[in-house]
């Protein structure tokens, strides 16, 4: 499965439509199997970054702000989505293969750096 | 070791402030530059190991960099980060003399690997060429 | 210490009072002959080069100051990191102040004009406050224009320790939520909630065909503000809007105003009167409280639909109807039609499109964004200073269940800012009815619990269904015009034939055994 993080600097960033930076990670559901990928988008857009999560078949994506529509885009496809997350993105992955992960979620590490 | 000093020449200024972040992070002594003017500057004062230029649509200037760059410095590794549409210009740039092309969204370990590839590449030259 | 006289100019007018008495509170002298604050303690600043304030913020009269502004602000320090929010922001973002300390302030905010920090550096660096038109995506998923004005935080020796960000709401006067380009609506229409962006949603597709619309909802939930932006919206909406309310008088009066009357037709009639109907001409007639319509009205006013013509009171000639009917009525129909008070073929003859107003206790924010805007308004109109309401009296506000809907909140507004002498509504001046109704604990619950995304999924099934058929009403009735006519319903509906065909294939409308040659 992949799940698809939508990253600033070392946190999540704050919102989907201006997210110029992402890591996809492959993972059986507990654990992450190699190593995250992280790409670097050319522009702001949350068209072109909607396009790369169908087009990897990312099944789960976590973010920051998301508008409603593409939040429904994404539950249409039957894409998990985890939005409105403030913290490290290390932080969110490691919550999401516990299974603690919930939307609106402001994690511990969001106090810090 | 020395680090690799890597110049990235994107015109974007987001853009290049994350790939000089992140290549930072992964040890490469990263600079960007603006556009040629800068990126000619940089080359005279601290000539790069490795020239990452990203390639826009309908820009035609930006192989004229990769050509000003090339006729200044002939060793200088350069690779093409290509966008959707733009596929003529990035073979155009690599008969120009650049190293290689990466499609957007450029992969970060995918950059990394290359980069490292053409500094490899250069190290061998110079080391034959200091050996003669 | 701290002296705020920095930013003053650039917070807007009305906000003006609370940052002198911060600064005040802060310095411990004002510069100016002002009554000692005895109630709230003033705090002695460390002098620290990192400035603590967080303590502070939380402390005395400075929540209430924060809050008592109707605009989103947040507080931060040197490291852009937050100090405080206030109730605004908290509702805006979704996220309480006490949560929203420490963490980056555009984690916060979500806006998109922060370029990864650099906005907030520079005016920390140049002490210059900057203004700049963005938006933000706030905790219900929607992206709202928003004008940021950030400004330095600096002591009294002008050291800069952080900053003040005030977010003004762009959405609710320059761009109505969803009705773009009606600018000429007396007031905007305000609406953020699900269910109104779903009314928004329809009017467009309400607007672009000659359907009958029943609005339904209760009163006071702006029945007639959507009917005239329904109007505006559609190929009518340069011809008049008329609006006659059917309750409000008695059988004989009500019908010559609706239909008109010739010169003699009784005594008094000295000359012609044109009806609503006639002067509707082109246009819109709005029928208000078509429930309370007498029952033989409504068989006239049943003839003249089908007709599309009548004759005025004691008329001999035909008045031919060109007229687009929008009904508004705040009591179910239904009940009145197994009553015997309603005629059910006129029901079904209003019934073509129906738009459900919500009440506003299940607009859920929209109260907040209505209560700034009824504030501002009468300040307007008085000339005075914008007055605000107090921590306890807005909890009251938030909790009663408003039976008249918006036309009661603007009326308890209104009476609020008449009645209350001081800067402050407290609960004192609430109107009685509002103390002695308190709705039950059975609310849905504050704007402070995090979505989860299963709940997000269902609008979109609601509006998918409505969509359909409601598109299929639209293709009945247009057809039904046009006497079976495809081409010319397609005409109507602004489709080319062949869409025409697809949809009526889509809906199941295509008969089996219907001719496949075209008419007409």
């Amino acid at each position: 499965m992949k799940i698809l993080l939508t990253i600033q600097d070392t946190s999540i960033a704050p919102r989907f439509d201006q997210a110029t930076e992402v890591m996809i990670a492959e993972h059986d559901g507990q654990r992450l199997h190699g190593e995250p990928r992280t790409i670097i988008l050319p522009h702001r857009s949350a068209e072109e970054l909607s396009d790369l999560i169908v087009k990897e078949g990312v099944d789960c994506v976590i973010c920051g702000g998301i508008e409603e529509s593409y939040h429904k885009f994404f539950t249409w496809k039957k894409i998990r989505v985890y939005d409105g997350i403030i913290g490290s993105h290390a932080e969110a992955l490691q919550r999401f293969l516990k299974g603690q992960l919930l939307s609106g979620m402001i994690l511990p590490s969001a106090q810090d750096g | 070791m020395q680090p690799i000093r890597v110049l990235t020449i994107t015109k974007n200024e987001d853009f290049s402030d994350i790939l000089t972040d992140r290549l930072r992070s992964w040890g490469f002594d990263a600079t960007a530059a603006d556009n040629s003017h800068e990126a000619l500057e940089t080359l005279l004062v601290r000539p790069p190991d490795v020239v990452v230029l990203n390639l826009r649509a309908d820009h035609d200037d930006d192989l004229e960099t990769l050509r000003l760059l090339k006729s200044r410095n002939p060793d200088i590794a350069i690779i093409l980060l290509t966008c959707k549409g733009a596929m003529a210009s990035g073979i155009r740039g690599l008969e120009l003399g650049a190293f290689d092309s990466l499609p957007q969204p450029v992969e970060l370990g995918e950059l990394i690997e290359k980069i490292h590839l053409a500094h490899q590449r250069l190290v061998t030259a110079d080391d034959r060429s200091a050996a003669t | 210490m701290l002296s705020i006289d920095c930013f003053i100019k650039r917070i807007p007018e009305y906000a003006r009072f609370s940052f002198p008495l911060l600064s005040v509170l802060l310095t411990g002298n004002s510069g100016k002959e002002e009554p000692p604050l005895t109630d709230f303690p003033v705090p002695v600043p460390k002098r620290t080069m990192s400035y603590d304030f967080t303590h502070i913020l939380s402390q005395g009269m400075y929540p209430a100051l924060l809050n008592a502004v109707p605009h989103g602000i947040a507080v931060t320090n040197r490291d852009c990191k937050i100090v405080a929010i206030n109730q605004t922001l908290e509702v805006l973002t979704g996220v309480m102040s006490a949560d929203a300390q420490g963490v980056y302030v555009d984690f916060v905010l979500r806006s998109n004009i922060a370029r990864r920090g650099r906005t907030f550096r520079d005016v920390l660096a140049g002490g210059e406050p900057a203004v700049i038109e963005g938006d933000i995506v706030s905790r219900d998923r929607r992206k709202i224009p928003m004008r940021f004005t950030i400004t330095p935080l600096q002591t009294a020796e002008e050291q800069t320790i952080g900053l003040i960000i005030v977010l003004d709401d762009l959405s609710a006067v320059v761009h109505p939520a969803g009705l773009e380009g009606d600018s000429d609506i007396s007031e905007s229409i305000i609406g953020h909630s699900a269910k109104m962006r779903e009314v928004f949603e329809l009017i467009p597709l309400m607007a672009h065909t000659e359907a009958s619309i029943l609005i339904t909802g209760e009163t006071g939930t702006g029945k007639d503000k959507i009917a005239e932006a329904i109007h505006k919206r559609s190929n009518r909406g340069s011809k008049p809007f008329i609006k006659i309310n059917c309750g409000a008088l008695p059988e004989a009066l009500l019908e010559s105003e609706l239909f008109g009357y010739v010169k003699g037709a009784f005594t008094g009639a000295t000359k012609d009167k044109p009806g609503m109907f006639r002067l509707a001409q082109g246009g819109t007639l709005f029928l208000t409280e078509i429930g309370d319509m007498p029952l033989p009205l409504q068989v006239k006013l049943l003839s003249v639909l089908d007709d599309r013509e009548f004759f005025p009171l004691g008329g001999e000639r035909k008045v031919q109807v060109d007229v687009r009917i929008i009904a508004a009525t705040h009591r179910p129909l239904k009940e009145r039609v197994a009553q015997g008070l309603f005629r059910e073929d006129l029901f079904y003859r209003l019934n073509v499109l129906q738009l459900h107003l919500p009440p506003l206790r299940e607009r859920e924010s929209d109260i907040r964004f209505l209560i700034n805007h009824f504030l501002r308004f009468f300040a307007e109109r008085t000339g005075g200073s914008v007055k605000t309401f107090s921590d306890e009296a807005l909890r009251l506000l938030m909790e009663y269940a408003f039976p008249g809907n918006i036309r009661e909140l603007r009326n308890v507004v209104e009476y609020c800012t008449n009645i209350c002498q001081h800067q402050q509504i407290g609960v004192d001046d609430l109107p009685k009815q509002l103390l002695a109704h308190a709705r039950p604990a059975s609310r849905p619950p504050l704007p402070s619990s995090p979505p989860s995304a299963p709940k997000a999924a269902e609008p979109s099934r609601e509006t998918a269904r409505d969509w359909m058929s409601i598109e299929k009403e639209m293709i009945i009735d247009t057809l039904t015009q046009t006497r079976g006519n495809r081409s010319k319903a397609a005409a109507l509906l602004g489709w080319g034939r062949t869409t025409l065909w697809r949809k009526l294939k889509i809906h199941g409308l295509m008969s089996p055994t219907a001719p496949n040659n075209e008419q007409g």
